[in-house]
């Protein structure tokens, strides 16, 4: 079983723990498609860092001026704010809920955005398995609608 | 089968185990009504056949899934050993339970259907050495495995402290099993031979004691993580754990006539109940990985999951 997107991203973040990332790293390194997969993730991550590089280095101040000019007009027109970030974590927390309980779900409405697929990965492959948690994790991924409908009713 | 079918067959299980163990242990209920009221023993007979049927059949259930879930793990994973452990448990609880229950009781009633041997003779033997053998080395087993998935609860996070009533209800089973240490103990002194099975059925104590507060610990966790799947496993487990310790007491009040014969038949019930609870907590750790690793949009009622909601042992 490869390990999914997520989490070889939180590999290349240094966000899993120590065991998990020798196990990860080490099947990444024997795996080509595992291996293609995250020389992608570093070159993306990398790109990104030198595009926020660029960015600390220019003068932002009239884009900054006009974000917020713009975050104003969506403030006065009372538009909801993007819901992208918040629909995955819903769906991750519903998902815990699920199979946890409200309880152990509610420990991570305060993760950040950025480690949360890796946290819940961790937990739902040590109590479900690495293919089990690797296969909710893609599911989240593709944002499928399979964990919110069904989570509710446990 | 489709994944969806599967899925459903699975998540029917805990129901399917609540009504056989609940009707069981009503018709049993009844039928030893006229007993206890000074009619014939022809109801404990019917009692005693379907509980042990019931009590093998849930023992060979609780088994299958425990290899089902056992296969989820991949070796090195901290849970495959703690599956390991409950699968042998639930192999042993199997192979003894069938000694001591379905063979016995064959023994009573037709001798010559297990060798010719006098049955009441044949029957105190089987039983006194399944029950030994089906008491304390299953629970050694579960212990083990208990000891990894606590370790599982402590790395994730979910590990939550025994309150006081725990820590009181701990030291009342040591006390229990202390006292009967003392009462072999006395014995021994007094003169009196004891064979394995009765070592066995005395190291049954200490290993109680440390199963109940394993128990407690899942609990405590488990109700501090709410009503998933994963949670309804080890309440199972815990449930179970409990259930065991109340049905030796029980057992022990029996035998030295503390009990009063309408409590006879609930006691024995106790055993049912247990057996049921142990069945439970692998089913819903199938129960968790199959719906896992169901294809998205596979379309299942999800209301059709069954079985003790881990709330309602709070």
């Amino acid at each position: 079983m490869h390990p999914s997107s997520a989490t070889l991203t939180a590999l290349h973040d240094g966000q899993l723990g120590p065991g998990r990332a020798a196990r990860v790293a080490a099947h990444a390194q024997g795996c080509g498609r595992c291996r293609d997969e995250y020389q992608r993730i570093a070159a993306e991550c990398g790109e990104f860092r030198r595009a926020n590089l660029a960015v600390d280095r220019a003068d932002t101040r009239p884009a900054w001026e006009r974000l917020q000019t713009a975050l104003a007009e969506r403030g006065a027109a009372r538009a909801p704010l993007p819901a992208a970030p918040s629909a995955m974590r819903d769906r991750v927390l519903s998902e815990l809920r699920g199979y946890f309980g409200s309880g152990a779900a509610s420990s991570f409405e305060t993760v950040g955005e950025q480690e949360l697929l890796g946290r819940a990965e961790t937990l739902l492959a040590a109590f479900l398995g690495q293919r089990s948690a690797a296969a909710i994790i893609e599911g989240l991924e593709r944002g499928s609608g399979r964990p919110e409908r069904q989570a509710d009713v446990f | 089968m489709s994944a969806a079918l599967e899925l459903r067959r699975v998540e029917n299980t805990p129901r399917w185990i609540l009504a056989a163990t609940g009707v069981t242990a009503t018709v049993g209920l009844l039928a030893l009504w006229p007993w206890q009221h000074g009619g014939g023993a022809a109801g404990v007979y019917l009692f005693f056949y379907q509980g042990a049927a019931l009590v093998t059949g849930l023992s060979s259930v609780g088994l299958l899934f425990s290899l089902q879930a056992l296969r989820g793990f991949s070796p090195g994973e901290p849970m495959r050993k703690a599956w390991f452990m409950m699968a042998a448990s639930s192999a042993c609880h199997m192979v003894c339970g069938f000694i001591a229950q379905m063979l016995a009781i064959q023994s009573l009633a037709d001798p010559s259907a297990v060798g010719g041997v006098s049955g009441p003779a044949l029957l105190g033997e089987l039983q006194r050495r399944g029950l030994a053998f089906g008491g304390p080395i299953p629970m050694v087993f579960l212990a083990v495995g208990l000891v990894f998935v606590l370790r599982v609860f402590r790395k994730s996070g979910l590990w939550e402290r025994l309150t006081r009533w725990d820590w009181l209800a701990l030291a009342l089973v040591g006390a229990f099993g202390a006292y009967r240490l003392c009462q072999a103990g006395v014995a021994i002194l007094a003169g009196s031979q004891l064979g394995v099975p009765e070592w066995l059925n005395l190291a049954s104590g200490p290993v109680l004691a440390l199963l109940v507060g394993e128990a407690f610990l899942i609990l405590r966790s488990v109700v501090h993580m709410g009503r998933g799947l994963v949670a309804r496993c080890w309440a199972a487990f815990a449930a179970a754990i409990l259930l065991t310790a109340l049905g030796n007491v029980g057992m022990w009040a029996a035998g030295h006539g503390s009990l009063s014969a309408p409590l006879t038949g609930p006691m024995w019930c106790l055993w049912f109940a247990a057996s049921a609870a142990y069945a439970l907590g692998p089913t819903y750790q199938v129960a968790a990985a199959r719906r896992a690793t169901m294809p998205a949009g596979g379309s299942f009622d999800p209301l059709s999951i069954g079985g003790l909601p881990a709330g309602g042992m709070r």
